[in-house]
Order: structure tokens, then C-alpha cells, then sequence
């Protein structure tokens, strides 16, 4: 009986703190995501090979995030786990800790004095790994910040592109190709 | 030191490929920390201690990187991943591995 007590009580818990951490979490993502996508041009293209810079060196920008289950979750992907499907209530923990990550990566490209990112790497991290009953989203991602010229990355690419041609070095591309797609001497292997 | 994790940088051109350097680091939050993160899981929320945890990995995995990349003589690393791997309970291993390069300003 006092099992069934206590197990009430922390779904209680789980349901107040954990719908209130939750919802306070999204409402900021939603307000820093509105500020930040005017301000920060964020791309995941492996590099900006003819991009203009601003004579600023491009640096390594980090970011991490570990996100907690709430008890009210971990019962429902609980019961879920019997029936089988999908785990509504994990994934939002794993959307919430990617959204993050991404507006912490754009946050700290802003600090730094950047208004592009590029090549956006996100990684699911593993932290103690076998610790029982403690289901968390560890996200850490990896990005190039540039400081492009004021007329936005786009403008800045064609320009690019332009001058690439006038001098020979984008040949191969044809006319309609893709404005983002480097030419084929940067292009990787992989 | 120029760290990026793509593979060309804009505005320069790669003279001298140095080679693969790495840097590694294995971390542990106090059991307090531990003990928090397991109540955290009733009330749900961000775990700061782990975040925390791997912002100071990456710094000292990135750190012993570029002081690999000094050693062999390289002005930039490019290509740089990260990946971790959890040793045990609490414990987290960081890796950072990249391209040392030598950088001249594109003609």
C-alpha cells in the first residue's frame, strides 16, 4: 500500500516539476530560436570554400547539453516498453536537449562575433553508461563559425561564385547547378 | 592556433598536411553529483553537473590536441571530431581528433 503511496506521490512530482521544467525549456528555445534566426546564418555545409570573410579567423564553436527524464516519463516509456511503440516521452527530452544545443551553438557564434555557422555536427554523448534507472539525453555538437560580409551568406556565395568563374576555377559547374555545392577540388570523398 | 571542424577554411589554403593528431580525457563528477543527477530524475530537467562534465572534457581534450598540433609544428588543425564513450557509472571519456595542417593565406 505505502508502495502504491509513494509511487502516486513521485508521478505527482514527475507531473508538476517535470511539465513546468519542460514547458519554461520549450518557451525559452522558442523566444532565443525567433532572436537568433535573423542574426545567424546556421548551415550544416561542410565548409564555405569561396565564401567572403571578413578577415576574421573561423573557430571552433561547442556545445553541450544533458537533459534529465522526469519520473512521470520514465513510467510512461515503462508501460510503453510492454506494449512497444514509440516513446512520445523520451523523444521530446532528446528534441528539447538537440534544440539546445543548436541555439547554444548559435548563441556563442553571436558572443564571438560570427553571423555564420557551418558544418553542424550533433552527437549523442555517452555518460556513465550502465547506471540504473537513469534515463538522460546527452547531445554535444560541433560547428565552424565564420564572419561573412554583411550581405548575407547567399549574395556572398554568388559573388563567390562569380569571381570563381572569372578565373577558371569553377569550370565544371554547370550553370543551374547548386549555389552551395563547392567546386569539385573541395569536394571530400566521403 | 586556427581549430575548425571542416574541412577547408575559407580565406586560406592548406600548404603542409602534418598529420592526425589527438587528444583524450576520462572525467568523473563527484558522487554527489551522481546523487543529484538520480533525484533529477524524478523532477526531470537539465542535468548541469553532467553538462558540465563534458564542457570541461571537450576544453581538456581540445587543449591536449592543440598542444599535439604545437608540437609538430602545425598553425591550424581542421577536421575536428569529437566522440565520447562511457567508461563507467558517472565517467565519461572525451576524444578529439583532427588534421594538422599548415596555412598560408590563399593567393
Amino acid at each position: 500500500m505505502t508502495a502504491i503511496i509513494i509511487t502516486v506521490i513521485l508521478l505527482a512530482i514527475g507531473f508538476t516539476f517535470g511539465g513546468l521544467a519542460e514547458r519554461r525549456h520549450n518557451a525559452s528555445l522558442d523566444e532565443r530560436e525567433q532572436r537568433l534566426r535573423e542574426a545567424v546564418m546556421m548551415t550544416q555545409l561542410k565548409s564555405f570554400p569561396l565564401v567572403d570573410v571578413n578577415g576574421k579567423e573561423p573557430e571552433l564553436l561547442t556545445a553541450e547539453c544533458v537533459i534529465s527524464s522526469d519520473y512521470l516519463k520514465t513510467f510512461f516509456a515503462g508501460i510503453r516498453k510492454i506494449f512497444g511503440g514509440e516513446m512520445r516521452s523520451f523523444q521530446t527530452i532528446l528534441e528539447r536537449a538537440r534544440r539546445e544545443v543548436m541555439v547554444q551553438l548559435a548563441e556563442e557564434a553571436q558572443a564571438r562575433g560570427f553571423n555564420a555557422i557551418c558544418n553542424v555536427r550533433l552527437e549523442t554523448a555517452q555518460i556513465g553508461g550502465k547506471q540504473k534507472g537513469v534515463m538522460m539525453a546527452a547531445i554535444q555538437a560541433a560547428a565552424t563559425g565564420y564572419d561573412c560580409l554583411d550581405e548575407g551568406l547567399i549574395p556572398a556565395l554568388t559573388k563567390a561564385e562569380r569571381e570563381a568563374q572569372a578565373t577558371g576555377r569553377w569550370q565544371q559547374a554547370e550553370p543551374s547547378s547548386n549555389p552551395y555545392e563547392p567546386p569539385a577540388e573541395y569536394r571530400s570523398e566521403s | 592556433m586556427i581549430v575548425v571542424n571542416t574541412e577547408f577554411v575559407a580565406g586560406y589554403e592548406i600548404v603542409e598536411v602534418k598529420g592526425i593528431v589527438q587528444g583524450n580525457t576520462v572525467r568523473a563528477k563527484h558522487a554527489g553529483r551522481d546523487i543529484a543527477a538520480s533525484f533529477k530524475n524524478i523532477v526531470g530537467g537539465e542535468l548541469k553537473g553532467y553538462t558540465e562534465l563534458l564542457t570541461e572534457s571537450r576544453r581538456e581534450a581540445v587543449s591536449r590536441m592543440v598542444a599535439a598540433a604545437e608540437e609538430l609544428g602545425a598553425n591550424a588543425i581542421v577536421n575536428v571530431r569529437f566522440s565520447t564513450s562511457a567508461i563507467t557509472a558517472g565517467a565519461s571519456e572525451l576524444y578529439a581528433y583532427g588534421t594538422a595542417v599548415i596555412l598560408g593565406s590563399a593567393s
